[in-house]
């Protein structure tokens, strides 16, 4: 099965090493293979890599799109939305 | 003794004695593997990454609760040394290219090194040190060497080129009381440990370690910046005194700092700050200050002439960080003795009176240009102020403007965005334009006098210079006399004057300052929350009055004693 969601990054530092830690290791609690890019381009990272997510960049306000593949998919996206929706509990 | 200028990142002062860490280089070459022993390879590598994240588990328990801050920064390079990318990265170059597991993890790590490296954001570019750090621990592993912890004799100054985020984490249990480092900004990991240890510490000193050896005495000066390399009896007393008050003083100024820089009877006086590096904003902005009134730009001259992307990329993010506050960049205030000759192709026998400044500028024109083109493309961030430095005649100000106002047509042509104007003004600090001011008044917009030079200039004195520096002397009547009449000239005229010399960060002139008719200063930030105190205790009746009495004494020591005793009495902690 494959899901495909956006999301807008809204905690204050975007992205950074806490925020890429904790998503992290929500994808890595999901079998299936979880990857995010910039909205509309065409480089997609792995969830499960903090280097490949720091690495993007994205701060306060970047668009994301997430692709899910596997078993439980929807559910992978499920928690990671709701991460950002959390803020990743910062504020 | 020497003195070093870095940026403050952790406030206080400290005096100590110095441990200075060296980096251990590992040298990694390209080998090759043979095929038959790429499995056994990779198994290293793996075996390798699980003992580096080993021995970062047992220093994270061993911090504790107590340094979450330092065991934070090693969790995270724990999980980048068991990224599965990374992993599938080196495995591959093992694979693919049989190179030895060293030299493809220095590869991989290599890469993410210099995709942090490039990143706009400081924070993320400063990551590229913890990237270079666990490239280190693993390659520690991989060679099947072990470090060992330093350990430190209590109360030493730590000194390094670069500290990296696990020394720094590993610090933490230790008696440091400073750090001074070569490199780094404010959101370095030095800086953020110093902040949470409450120990002072100043980073981008550039060369201080490789200017002192163990055992030297080092101050470091967390509010200013200021390093000082074995200090005379007399500074180290000075140092000592400024230790003893300084913690009390600033802790019971921080609170001052929202409140206005208004005398008694209602008149505002607008502080702003000088800066040399953009990392200063924030720590401008944290004492109080209005904007930046001088940001100096000769540091971006270091390594040569910069082109206009080093110019930009540092003119916007100080005008992203004071987020609508002003911004007055000044043009390359250097002379041609500060460069290489190859830059400039000759020698300069006289460097105060040669080729410097606004001079070097209009000969070296497109290295103004590119100066220039930076300046007015961050103007569409933030309100930004052009100053020229050391101009003494008015067909150097044409020509400057002139330059400026073809920059412009060239950007509009590109389509580049700016500020529909940005304002132009000069630095007062030859007495020749000084003298003229009223004539100057119609071709800027604003006036800043230099103290610094136009004391020097109108005296004659070279105040570096043992032999003559106590006749420099800011109080001069007849130096007096001359800022005087450039403030009311430019106040006559409608046109903004400020000062951005030390004299105005110098607790005893400010009284006088005002009372010649200053309204704007533009000074060092740690001495604002002290001049916002002096400005509140007065009226600018009082003001007037003591500007009188010194522009009516015969000699300068008769005005430095009446300003001392008034000074003394407002401000009875500092002195």
């Amino acid at each position: 099965m494959e899901v495909e969601r956006t999301v807008t990054v809204s905690n204050k530092y975007g992205l950074h090493a806490r925020a890429s830690t904790t998503l992290v290791k929500t994808a890595a609690q999901y079998e299936s293979d979880v990857r995010l890019g910039r909205e509309g381009g065409d480089d997609f990272v792995d969830a499960k890599s903090i280097l490949g997510i720091m690495s993007m960049g994205a701060e306060c306000g970047a668009n994301l799109c997430l692709k899910a593949e596997g078993t439980d998919a929807t559910d992978a996206l499920d928690a990671i939305i709701d991460l950002f929706e959390r803020k990743f509990d910062e504020e | 003794m020497e003195t070093i200028k870095g940026i403050p990142v952790s406030p206080g002062i400290s005096i100590a004695e110095v441990a200075l860490l060296r980096s251990d280089n590992l040298r990694i070459h390209r080998r090759f593997v043979a095929p038959e022993d790429v499995e056994s390879e990779v198994r290293r590598f793996e075996r390798a990454a699980r003992k580096a994240s080993r021995d970062l588990e047992v220093q994270i328990a061993d911090l504790g609760e107590e340094f979450m801050i330092a065991a934070q920064v090693l969790q995270t390079h724990r999980d980048m040394l068991n990224d599965p990318g990374l992993h599938s990265d080196v495995i591959s170059r093992i694979r693919d290219n049989k190179f030895t597991a060293a030299y493809a993890a220095s590869i991989v790590l290599g890469e993410y090194h210099d995709r942090f490296e490039q990143m706009e954001s400081e924070y993320l570019s400063e990551r590229s040190h913890d990237i270079r750090d666990i490239e280190r621990q693993l390659l520690t592993r991989i060679l099947g060497k072990r470090r060992r912890p330093r350990v430190f004799r209590e109360n030493v100054t730590v000194v390094a080129h670069n500290l990296t985020p696990s020394q720094t984490a590993s610090m933490a249990k230790e008696k440091v009381v400073g750090f001074a480092v070569d490199v780094g900004g404010r959101t370095s990991h030095t800086a953020i440990l110093a902040r949470a240890l409450q120990v002072p510490a100043v980073v981008g000193l550039k060369d201080v370690s490789r200017k002192v050896v163990n055992g030297d005495t080092l101050v470091i000066d967390g509010y200013t910046g200021e390093v000082i390399v074995n200090p005379d009896k007399k500074t180290l007393a000075s140092y000592r005194r400024k230790a003893r008050y300084s913690e009390k003083f600033y802790s019971e100024l921080q609170e001052e700092i929202s409140w206005p820089a208004e005398t008694i009877d209602g008149h505002e006086i607008t502080l702003s700050a000088n800066i040399e590096l953009h990392e200063e904003v924030a720590t401008a902005l944290e004492w109080g200050a209005k904007g930046i009134g001088l940001y100096r730009t000769e540091f971006l001259y270091d390594q040569g002439f910069p082109d206009e992307d080093l110019h930009f990329k540092a003119y916007r993010k100080a005008v992203k960080a004071l987020r609508g506050r002003e911004l007055v960049i000044r043009t390359l205030d250097a002379g041609a003795d500060k460069f290489h000759e190859e830059f400039v192709g000759f020698e300069e026998p006289n460097p105060f009176l040669g080729c410097r400044s606004i001079r070097l500028c209009l000969q070296e024109q497109s290295m103004f240009r590119s100066q220039l083109r930076a300046a007015l493309r961050v103007s569409v961030f933030g309100p930004v102020k052009i100053m020229l430095p050391m101009i003494s005649t008015i067909e150097e100000l044409r020509s400057a403007k002139s330059i400026i106002a073809e920059v412009r047509e060239e950007l509009e042509a590109e389509g580049a965005e700016m500020a529909p104007r940005v304002p132009v003004g000069i630095m007062v600090e030859v007495p020749s334009i000084a003298l003229i001011i009223d004539r100057v008044a119609d071709e800027v917009d604003f006036f800043s006098i230099g103290t610094n030079d136009l004391v020097q200039y109108s005296l004659a004195v070279d105040r570096v210079n043992e032999h003559v520096a106590h006749l420099y002397q800011p109080s001069h009547p007849g130096i007096l006399r001359l800022i005087g009449e450039v403030i009311v000239a430019s106040n006559r005229a409608g046109i903004q004057v400020s000062i951005c010399g030390e004299m105005c960060s110098e607790p005893a002139y400010v009284l006088l300052l005002m009372g010649l008719g200053l309204r704007h200063f533009s000074l060092s930030p740690i001495a604002i929350p002290t001049v916002k105190r002096i400005i509140r205790q007065v009226t600018m009746k009082e003001a007037v009055e003591v500007a009188e009495q010194c522009l009516g004494a015969e000699q300068s020591s008769e005005s430095e004693e009446f300003l001392a005793r008034r000074t003394s009495k407002l401000l009875p902690d500092f002195f």
